[in-house]
């Protein structure tokens, strides 16, 4: 399961829908919104999403990540909208019989998600400016494509 | 929504992310001569004076990631989509 949420994410309730018998271990990883980012401080943050294909791709990553590990259940849930610092920006819980493959899954989960799911994240700052984040190549491969 | 006329086909274009802020649009319905996904970037990128190269930014059509060289048809949806920073 993946979904994005524009309320605040409850992680009991999600680990709680990954729980499963069979499992003898379950991880969980916590994104949550820190107050600095390269050295600058940060005072909040604003995630948008291209929500049909963030679904499609973000359930597509959960169901490899079960196939590839061996897992019994594996979910994920990421913030969209307005989130203050220390907010739960994603949460991604994997269960399955031993420990291992849920560590390993669960780091899976949350660095396909980064690489392969259309979110965007703007950073506010103390003195009333704003950038988008990730795009720090782009300006150099913007030079390279002239 | 904004609307821009030359060309055979209409497509409905999408910006997101830092797109939608240099375009000054969320959505565009335009009409265009171009074969392929590539080919409309470019129109896209001069007529909105998007600053991003096509080598960074990545195309959805109708809520499909596809290649550039994948063909634009009448009445597609066109998402853009520059680098992701979720997690």
């Amino acid at each position: 399961m993946f979904r994005l949420s524009n309320d605040r994410i409850d992680v009991a309730a999600v680990r709680e829908s990954a729980g499963d018998p069979h499992s003898g271990a379950v991880v969980t990883f916590e994104g949550t919104v820190r107050n600095h980012h390269q050295g600058k401080a940060v005072l909040r943050l604003e995630y948008e999403a291209h929500a049909s294909v963030a679904e499609q791709e973000g359930r597509r990553i959960v169901a490899e990540a079960v196939e590839r590990f061996g897992l019994d259940r594996a979910h994920a849930v990421h913030r969209i909208g307005r989130l203050e610092i220390e907010d739960l920006a994603v949460v991604v819980v994997v269960s399955s019989p031993h420990r291992a493959e849920a560590f390993d899954a669960c780091r899976f989960v949350i660095d396909e998600i980064k690489h392969r799911v259309p979110i965007w994240k703007k950073e506010y700052y103390p003195d009333g400016s704003s950038e988008w984040v990730g795009c720090e190549g782009c300006a150099a491969a913007h030079r390279h494509g002239e | 929504m904004s609307e821009e006329s030359t060309g055979d086909k209409r497509v409905h274009v999408e910006f997101c992310g830092q797109l939608h802020e240099q375009a000054g649009t969320r959505s565009q319905s335009v009409r265009t001569t171009a074969g392929t996904a590539a080919e409309l970037w470019d129109e896209l990128r001069e007529r909105n004076r998007l600053t991003l190269d096509q080598s960074v930014v990545r195309a959805a059509i109708n809520d499909r990631i596809q290649p550039w060289t994948h063909p634009i048809r009448d009445e597609d949806r066109v998402a853009l989509f520059p680098p992701f920073s979720g997690g």
